[in-house]
């Protein structure tokens, strides 16, 4: 072999070799428009920041997805997008790696949203929404209003699921927001809320169960008044549909990133996270779809436009009137709630 | 049982260009046994399924008892049908079966019972009431179909090659069980076949059919031995159809001038037997051959034509001397040479 | 039988089961070892420890019960209209001209090769309150309110059946075409009107292909899921719908696991049902005597 050859072949060996080197991560998230708007505002410009390779696996069920992959020891992904509630849940059934304070700076977010395995980057509203030609300019203005059936008659819309519906049938029933969990954890408190859902049902025309039928329910006025997430009744009334709706008596929830016990890249993983939520990149999330950033730094500095600031849950200027959703609170009695929930709906 | 007269008057039934009764009529006697006899396609079946209600006519008349029936459904017309492949209902029993058209009526259970094994009883079926219409044979199955055709009265029986699926034997003795019933019962019945010699042996008369239409009607001799036309004449047995001019007179020498019809058993070779007003033929010698009971030989007549001659075993002592190519000469009686009006040779 | 002939024969048969060896192993990977994993599974409480928990807090539950009569009452009712429309359809296609009658079977078969989603959204489209039904309905005056047709029992039936009816027909109009017609045309001439002939000749003839039909609506309803989930608006919660709400809400896989095998035994019994129904009707042991 002659000297020249001997080089090139070196180089070309080199050259092969290094993109091994470049560290690679994969994040699971729910795809569709919310997938597509985290990936350009936060995980695709923090991957390039970072030099790393990024995959994105796509799970409608993020936590089933998790709890098999970690069950069955074969753990593909490094990042997890989850609810806050199966954050919680995933963490007690140590499902997750703890996220490490050096990397990524966990007080970052409000202290009743604190979590040390899944970080919550963005939320959403549960709201209410209603049709714009039943109810002209006097739609129900409270959950009470909501409830009644006399003063404002209409085909009601639910979640099938006692997630956010709880919380908002105590606030219907005149519980003050502050004391929807104090209530809650009396021995009543979630009897009370069944009760007063059992109340609506006759009204509830669907009860729906994934957020794209929710929406669809109000574009098609299926329903006139529907529970729905503030993204959803967004997007409706954006695509110019007879529909409005309002933060009053929200509930909010997060959703977080983790990582799943045993993940292949743990360090880059927990890296990454801290780079795709800081405050620019998760100000950039509501470019595209309307979940407000959990980190208050994200609403200073003028991040975010004024107009959009109205259609974001966490907003100042909206969070008054809401509940924060209790992860703690719906781990520990979540099943039970649910249960009673679905008890209520085969009555 | 009462019988009743029918009477067809100018049915007509086409499907499509194909004309599968040409202005038919045809009246049957009360207490008459009428064979529909013809060739598939004939219209035979056509005809009697018309009479069931099975086929919906495009023209003409159906009277049963002087009572127009064309538009009565096939369930009102109370008729006894026994069809090709006996059509017993494979999910009954025996006695089930011949109960069915009782229960339909709502005679009671116990009277019912009681007709079903009489029926049973007239075609020596008894014995077989509880058995699967799987674990019969052919016969036993034709006769099951007839006891369940007669046992609610009907007022007219139709029978549809009712044998066809039988062997030789069984058919024979069949026929003769078929026409005692009818005797019995003195019901007024149509019976299709394909069979000539099943609708010689059966019927009071035969309606012989071709081609959607009636080539004659009348009793089995005269069918037989005086056939309108070609076609019968032909359909009905071994039939030599002779052109004009090739047969004389034995008292004279004049040739006939129709187109006569002479069976093959008519001829002899002595002319003692054709009487002085027989008729002779004469042609060469082309083929015989002996079949036990007779001998068959083949003429070939000067204008070509072959003659189909049968000579009884009794009467032909000189056959087995006969040569092919030799001359032979035939006689018939004047009593069995038809002519036949406007039959092309 | 000659020794050395048996052992020849032992040894085709040897041959012959050697075949199906693969197709064995499939079966038994495929399908066997999937439900001892979800028998092993329904022992299994959510910290790892096996005990007959997941049995005593499922079969104790009343939602699982309401579950199974939801369940039943889709089948039932699925079968029930299958029969209404699916009898007489099978009997008009049976007793029209074959050509007609491979024509008309190729429509009713043609919604077999759309997908049920977009089947099922279809009706969604067409039922609900602004869609082409009530359009119809209050446009011409028939009702003043649009009726409630989706997001109920209504709906799912409607759904469901849409789906079963082909699979239903299929087998009662291939028993109904193999009915000798003048069978039909004897009942007829001893007095039997259409209606007679029908429920004393042709039903009970057809008697094993209805069997068959309806152990196919039955056994294919019962795991239904998509339909009940998409028309029913979260009002009609059959089995189905209970297994993936205790995975997905409560991801509680043991509890999920034995309504899964609940399931499977629920199967399993419609199954033997309908299985003892064909063989007493092929053995003819329920023969219709009377009229």
């Amino acid at each position: 072999m002659s000297f020249k050859l001997r080089i090139s072949v070196a180089v070309i060996a080199v050259s092969a070799a290094l993109p091994v080197y470049a560290q690679s991560v994969t994040i699971t998230t729910a795809g569709g428009d919310y997938g597509k708007a985290m990936q350009e505002a936060m995980w695709a410009p923090a991957a390039k920041e970072l030099g790393y390779d990024v995959r994105e696996e796509t799970q409608s069920d993020g936590f089933a997805a998790l709890k098999m992959q970690v069950t069955s020891g074969a753990v593909t992904t490094d990042i997890i997008h989850l609810g806050s509630p199966e954050g919680a849940q995933a963490a007690a059934q140590s499902l997750l790696e703890p996220l490490d304070g050096n990397i990524i700076d966990l007080n970052a977010v409000p202290a009743g949203a604190r979590s040390d395995y899944c970080y919550p980057f963005d939320s959403y509203g549960t709201v209410m929404s209603w049709n714009t030609k039943t109810y002209g300019t006097n739609p129900p203005k409270t959950w009470a209003e909501f409830w009644d059936v006399g003063k404002f008659p209409g085909r009601r819309a639910l979640r099938s699921n006692a997630q956010d519906l709880i919380e908002i049938a105590l606030l219907s029933d005149g519980v003050a927001p502050a004391d929807v969990y104090s209530v809650l954890s009396t021995p009543e408190g979630l009897q009370r809320a069944i009760k007063r859902l059992e109340a609506i049902k006759p009204s509830v025309a669907v009860w729906w169960t994934s957020g794209a039928q929710s929406a669809q329910l109000l574009k098609d006025a299926e329903a006139d008044l529907v529970v729905t997430w503030n993204g959803r009744a967004q997007t409706v009334k954006a695509d110019g549909g007879m529909v409005d709706y309002s933060f009053k008596g929200s509930v909010i929830g997060t959703d977080c990133l983790a990582v799943p016990k045993g993940a292949p890249n743990k360090e880059a993983a927990m890296k990454l996270i801290a780079a795709m939520t800081q405050p620019a990149r998760v100000a950039k999330l509501t470019d595209f779809i309307a979940y407000g950033p959990v980190n208050p730094a994200a609403y200073k500095a003028g991040l975010i436009p004024d107009e959009r600031l109205k259609t974001l849950a966490t907003a100042p200027e909206n969070a008054g009137t809401s509940v924060f959703s209790n992860p703690d609170w719906w781990l520990k009695n979540g099943e039970a709630a649910q249960k009673a929930f679905d008890e209520m709906m085969s009555r | 049982m009462k019988s009743f007269p029918i009477t067809v008057e100018s049915v007509r039934k086409a499907y499509g260009s194909y004309l599968a009764l040409d202005d038919v009529s045809l009246e049957i006697e009360a207490g008459e046994f009428l064979t529909l006899l013809g060739p598939s396609g004939s219209g035979k079946t056509t005809l009697l399924m018309a009479v069931a209600g099975f086929v919906l006519l495009d023209n003409g008349k159906i009277l049963l008892g002087g009572r127009d029936i064309t538009r009565l459904p096939p369930n009102k017309r109370e008729l006894g049908i026994v069809f090709q492949n006996y059509a017993l209902f494979p999910h009954m029993n025996v006695l089930a079966n011949v109960e069915y058209p009782l229960a339909l009526r709502k005679i009671p259970r116990v009277d019912a019972r009681r007709r079903a094994l009489d029926a049973l009883a007239r075609v020596k079926l008894e014995g077989f009431a509880q058995r699967d219409i799987a674990a019969l044979s052919g016969g036993q199955r034709q006769r099951v179909a007839l006891a369940r055709a007669i046992v609610f009265k009907p007022r007219v029986m139709l029978m549809d090659e009712p044998l066809s699926a039988l062997d030789k034997n069984l058919r024979e003795a069949m026929q003769y069980e078929i026409r005692r019933l009818h005797d019995d019962l003195g019901i007024t019945t149509i019976y299709v076949t394909h069979d000539q010699r099943e609708a010689l042996t059966m019927s009071d008369r035969i309606a012989v059919m071709n081609s959607g239409r009636i080539e004659q009607i009348d009793t089995p001799e005269r069918v037989y031995h005086r056939p309108l036309t070609r076609f019968v004449a032909e359909f009905m047995g071994e039939a030599n159809i002779v052109p004009p001019g090739s047969v004389r007179r034995i008292d004279g020498v004049d040739a006939l001038r129709e187109t006569l019809m002479i069976r093959a058993e008519s001829f002899h070779l002595d002319p003692a037997f054709a009487g002085p007003d027989g008729v002779a033929l004469e042609g060469v010698l082309r083929a015989k051959s002996f079949r036990g009971e007779n001998w068959l030989l083949t003429l070939e007549l000067d204008t070509r034509q072959e003659v189909l001659i049968s000579v009884p075993a009794t009467l032909a002592a000189g056959c087995a001397d006969l040569a092919p190519g030799q001359r032979v000469a035939a006689f018939a009686p004047a009593a069995k040479v038809h002519a036949i009006a406007g039959a092309k040779v | 039988m000659d020794p050395a002939l048996a052992a020849d024969a032992r040894r085709e048969r040897r041959f012959f089961l050697s075949l199906s060896l693969p197709a064995l192993v499939i079966v038994g990977s495929a399908a066997i070892l999937p439900i001892l994993w979800i028998v092993r599974q329904s022992f299994l409480t959510t910290a790892g420890e096996y005990s007959v928990g997941n049995y005593e807090k499922v079969l104790s539950s009343g939602l699982t019960w309401s579950a199974l009569l939801t369940t039943l009452e889709l089948s039932i009712g699925t079968l029930a209209v299958c029969m209404l429309l699916g009898l007489p359809l099978a009997l008009a296609l049976a007793s029209a001209r074959p050509r007609v009658a491979n024509l008309l079977m190729a429509f009713i078969m043609l919604p077999l090769w759309t997908s049920i989603l977009v089947r099922t959204y279809g009706w969604l489209v067409l039922l609900r309150r602004d869609g082409l039904v009530n359009a119809v309905l209050t446009g011409s005056g028939l009702t003043t309110e649009p009726l409630p047709l989706v997001y109920n029992f209504t709906g799912t039936l409607i759904g469901m059946v849409h789906y079963m009816l082909p699979l239903f027909v299929l087998p009662v109009y291939a028993a109904m075409r193999d009915i000798d017609p003048n069978l039909t045309r004897a009942a007829a001439s001893m007095g039997a009107g259409l209606g007679l002939a029908i429920r004393t000749v042709i039903l009970p003839l057809s008697a094993g292909g209805i069997v068959s039909g309806s152990m196919i609506v039955f056994i294919y309803t019962l795991g239904f899921f998509i339909t009940p989930a998409v028309l029913g608006g979260g009002k009609v919660n059959p089995i189905s719908i209970r297994i993936e709400r205790t995975l997905s809400t409560f991801q509680d896989w043991g509890a999920a696991s034995v309504l899964g095998l609940l399931l499977l035994v629920l199967l399993a019994l419609v199954g033997v049902t309908f299985w003892a129904a064909r063989l007493l009707l092929t053995q003819n042991k329920l023969g219709v005597a009377h009229a």
